[in-house]
């Protein structure tokens, strides 16, 4: 290493980086949570719905308690995914940050720089349980109780309190009232667990600090936004490919982001 | 103030501001891939980090990955200050430098 000021700010520059890449590991979360997603295909098959009409009234309580307000349209006409897709997704998304976690440990193991998954972690679980326990009993209990005027600010101030002792308070704070708002609407989207995951792989894409991550984790966001929001717009699929479509545009993107970044780390080898 | 004066001569020392710069960018980083980036002796990085490591601007983990001992090093907070600091202050250096 070089002593003079201007060499040595460069060749500690080279090292951050050289480090950055070595410890690169989205790959394979991207390609894991493809097939996750796109294994999820047959819970959204809507041939249920179309012969009964009557999907919500023929759910059992856990449908009821994990969407307490119903659902919204997703891009396949008057169409309600039944619990079984709630029951994969939960174990699926659980399962898939467990790997995650483990292969980042077993990552730095072989390279020997290690990536800091607390933010996935703590971003993936936060957004994963609340939607599971934290807003079926607020909308119950709360909310509908007292009154979004009322629960609502008690709820910012709470989580503002909660995350004051935090190193960077207002991001922190900013950022959980962010994930709480989406977690909250989680459960009334059609594919609303696709959110869990891209809020997850955002927490993934801000410590890995890598373009190509950072690009395809807001690709994927997007896809997921389209897929739940194009109901509400009267977006529909066309009939060819409206069973796959709806969970195969978000795989594809993080199937590609997946294939792109294992090219990539070979060809930095 | 001279920006010399911000210079600690604990992270100053040009392989210990590699080691701290590396494990800033990770949450831990193995001693071997120390070794190999900075291009050090297993001695001459040993030394490095026990000084860090005095300092408690580093912690050192030793362990086992099957039958192979494996040292493990992550920054502390403090760490991640001091080395925050003497950045700006190799930065300030060069500036007035280039303003002269």
């Amino acid at each position: 290493m070089t002593g003079d000021p201007t060499g040595l700010l460069i060749e500690l520059s080279d090292l951050r980086k050289r480090a950055r890449v070595d410890r690169h590991g989205y790959w394979l979360p991207f390609l894991l949570f493809g097939l996750i997603t796109l294994g999820a295909t047959p819970f959204y098959v809507p041939e249920y719905c179309r012969t009964t009409g009557a999907c919500v009234a023929d759910e059992p309580w856990l449908y009821h308690w994990l969407h307490p307000d119903g659902r919204l349209n997703g891009p396949i006409g008057s169409y309600e995914p039944t619990v079984a897709a709630d029951i994969y997704w939960i174990i699926a998304l659980l399962c898939g940050y467990l790997a995650v976690v483990w292969w980042y440990r077993w990552r730095a193991a072989q390279v020997g720089v290690e990536t800091p998954t607390r933010l996935y972690a703590q971003v993936t679980i936060f957004t994963l349980l609340l939607p599971l326990v934290g807003v079926p009993v607020l909308s119950k209990v709360f909310f509908n109780q007292v009154g979004w005027q009322i629960a609502l600010p008690i709820t910012v101030v709470a989580i503002v309190a909660a995350t004051w002792t935090a190193r960077r308070r207002v991001v922190t704070a900013l950022a959980v009232l962010a994930l709480f708002g989406l977690a909250h609407f989680i459960p009334a989207y059609p594919y609303g667990q696709m959110f869990v995951l891209a809020a997850g792989l955002a927490g993934l894409a801000w410590v890995e600090r890598s373009a190509v991550c950072t690009v395809f984790v807001a690709l994927f966001a997007a896809a997921v936004v389209f897929v739940n929001e194009a109901g509400r717009f009267d977006l529909h699929w066309p009939y060819q490919v409206e069973q796959y479509a709806t969970t195969g545009l978000p795989a594809v993107v993080l199937l590609v982001g997946g294939i792109i970044g294992s090219v990539r780390r070979e060809m930095a080898r | 103030m001279n920006p010399t004066a911000g210079l600690d001569d604990t992270v100053h020392q040009r392989h210990r501001l590699g080691v701290l710069t590396i494990a800033a960018e990770t949450k831990r980083v193995e001693f071997s891939y120390l070794k190999s980036a900075l291009e050090l002796t297993a001695g001459n990085l040993s030394r490095h980090i026990t000084v860090l490591e005095q300092a408690g601007l580093v912690e050192v983990e030793k362990g086992y990955e099957g039958r192979r001992p494996k040292t493990w090093l992550h920054i502390t907070d403090a760490g991640r200050t001091a080395l925050a600091a003497e950045m700006a202050a190799l930065r300030a250096l060069l500036e007035r430098h280039d303003s002269l």
